[in-house]
């Protein structure tokens, strides 16, 4: 049963055409491969940082997980790693209040700066080329 | 303000786990290429990666 999408965080079922899409064209001048590099450093350490955050939270719980399923039910130890779980997640979403929108943030910025740099490694690609 | 699994229940933590341990990409790296030099007018050979490949 599906909750309400008041926060949706499942960006493959949108079909909106992401906004970098129309903005960021094949580059054909070092004027504009400069422009764009700029572009793509101005928003890279926001990324990074986001990216750490999520990356962090995501191996907690990914070693919690790991435990859980090594554990066989119904053990002391297993309840234990279950009562971790939640105690940790209750920590993550009084310290992170934002996570799921950060992390939203950050999956578009890695697609936003990944579809950039595409466009760049082209256009050194294809500049390596006619030189050659 | 962020929606989440109910604590409480027992499918919690498997929500929990599902929730956050989507998988996640490693970080992109930054545009380190520099461009390429101008042409070759120079007739220096240039230290590019192609021949770093070479024995």
């Amino acid at each position: 049963n599906k909750k309400m999408p008041v926060h949706s965080t499942d960006l493959s079922s949108t079909t909106v055409m992401p906004d970098y899409i129309c903005k960021y064209m094949a580059v054909v001048s070092m004027d504009q491969r400069q422009t764009y590099k700029d572009n793509f450093n101005a928003e890279y350490e926001e990324y990074r940082v986001l990216h750490a955050r999520v990356e962090k939270i995501t191996r907690h719980f990914t070693q919690l997980d790991a435990q859980c399923r090594r554990l066989p039910p119904g053990t002391k130890e297993y309840q234990a790693v279950h009562e971790e779980v939640v105690k940790e997640y209750n920590k993550m979403r009084l310290h992170s209040p934002n996570y799921q929108v950060e992390k939203q943030r950050c999956e578009y910025l890695h697609n936003k700066l990944a579809h950039i740099k595409r466009l760049i490694a082209d256009f050194d690609q294809r500049s390596s080329q006619s030189w050659s | 303000p962020v929606e989440g699994p109910k604590t409480g229940d027992a499918n919690c933590v498997d929500e929990i786990l599902k929730e956050m341990t989507q998988s996640w990409p490693p970080p992109l790296t930054a545009i380190h290429t520099p461009c390429k030099t101008e042409p070759s007018k120079f007739p220096f050979p240039s230290k590019d990666t192609q021949h770093a490949s070479f024995p």
